[in-house]
């Protein structure tokens, strides 16, 4: 199936193909690798869900066409 | 396997800045602007940090806006968390455009309950679904254009802390980081510029 990852802090998107036994964690190093980002740094969302990120897409429920975003996760001091 | 098709990169729209500008840092006094709004904290101890303070220099050319509407909900969580002796933070939300360059908006923050103390900040893991809830009200493609947190008298720089958050997620040459000192009364912006932090102007506009 093909999804969408997005990256809150650019705005861009990577279309990307998965299969149901591919791992959240999988999917969000790939892209994160493409941008050149720390995969762990990141919280994952699905619409208002967090994303596990040991899920499958199938034990995740993704369908086809769903944006999952890159949210950063800031720390102040 | 996973296989990437393509990576659609965000268009930047190509428009004059806003130039219903009220206030402009460098120009203006931040203190008598926090002080009218109602946004300054008086006869509060200044809180001891030992945290690195980043030496910074201010750059000249204006490339940075924050929408007054938004300005006021920074200031007001800022001022309201030093109240309870506590840090503030939250995302600013906007858009990147360009015009003789790129330049940032800010429209809209998007924060949620935090786990803060008067020297530390950061949203709590199960905050995010109410940061989840305002990004789902936003009616267009917003980009997260920096973050904003708060200093409770120790003045507004960038720490030691504040640069790895900027250098790990908030890279990109239109992306700033906002701290406000409700206390000292200042409310100051950050890039980095070729890896190396500068404070940068900033304007507010109507």
């Amino acid at each position: 199936m093909k999804i969408t990852v997005k990256d809150a802090e650019t705005g861009n998107r990577i279309n990307m193909e998965v299969e149901e036994d591919n791992t959240v964690e999988e999917i969000i190093e790939e892209a994160a690798n493409y941008w050149k980002k720390n995969p762990g740094a990141y919280v994952i969302r699905l619409g208002k869900k967090i994303l596990q990120a040991e899920l499958t897409v199938e034990e995740a429920n993704l369908q086809d066409g769903d944006i999952i975003e890159l949210i950063p996760d800031p720390e102040g001091g | 396997m996973i296989k990437i098709d393509e990576e659609i990169r965000k268009r930047y729209k190509i428009q004059p800045p806003p130039q219903n500008i009220i206030f402009e840092y460098g120009k203006e006094d931040i203190e008598k602007y926090m002080q009218e709004k109602g946004f300054i904290i008086e006869n509060v101890h200044s809180i001891n940090c030992t945290e690195e303070k980043i030496e910074t220099v201010l750059q000249e050319e204006l490339d940075f806006y924050i929408k007054e509407g938004a300005c006021e909900k920074i200031l007001e969580h800022c001022h309201s968390m030093a109240l309870k002796g506590k840090e503030a933070m939250g995302f600013l939300i906007g858009d990147v455009k360009y015009w003789e360059g790129l330049y940032s908006i800010v429209y809209d923050i998007a924060t949620a309950s935090l786990d803060a103390s008067p020297v530390y900040v950061r949203f709590r893991r199960e905050a995010f679904e109410e940061i989840f809830d305002k990004l789902d009200e936003i009616g267009y493609e917003y980009v997260m254009v920096g973050w904003y947190h708060s200093h409770l008298g120790y003045s507004s720089f960038m720490s030691s802390i504040d640069l790895d958050t900027q250098k790990k997620y908030f890279n990109q040459p239109f992306h700033a980081a906002l701290v406000v000192d409700p206390i000292t009364r200042e409310m100051k912006a950050f890039r980095l510029i070729e890896n190396e932090c500068r404070e940068i102007p900033y304007a507010i506009f109507k």
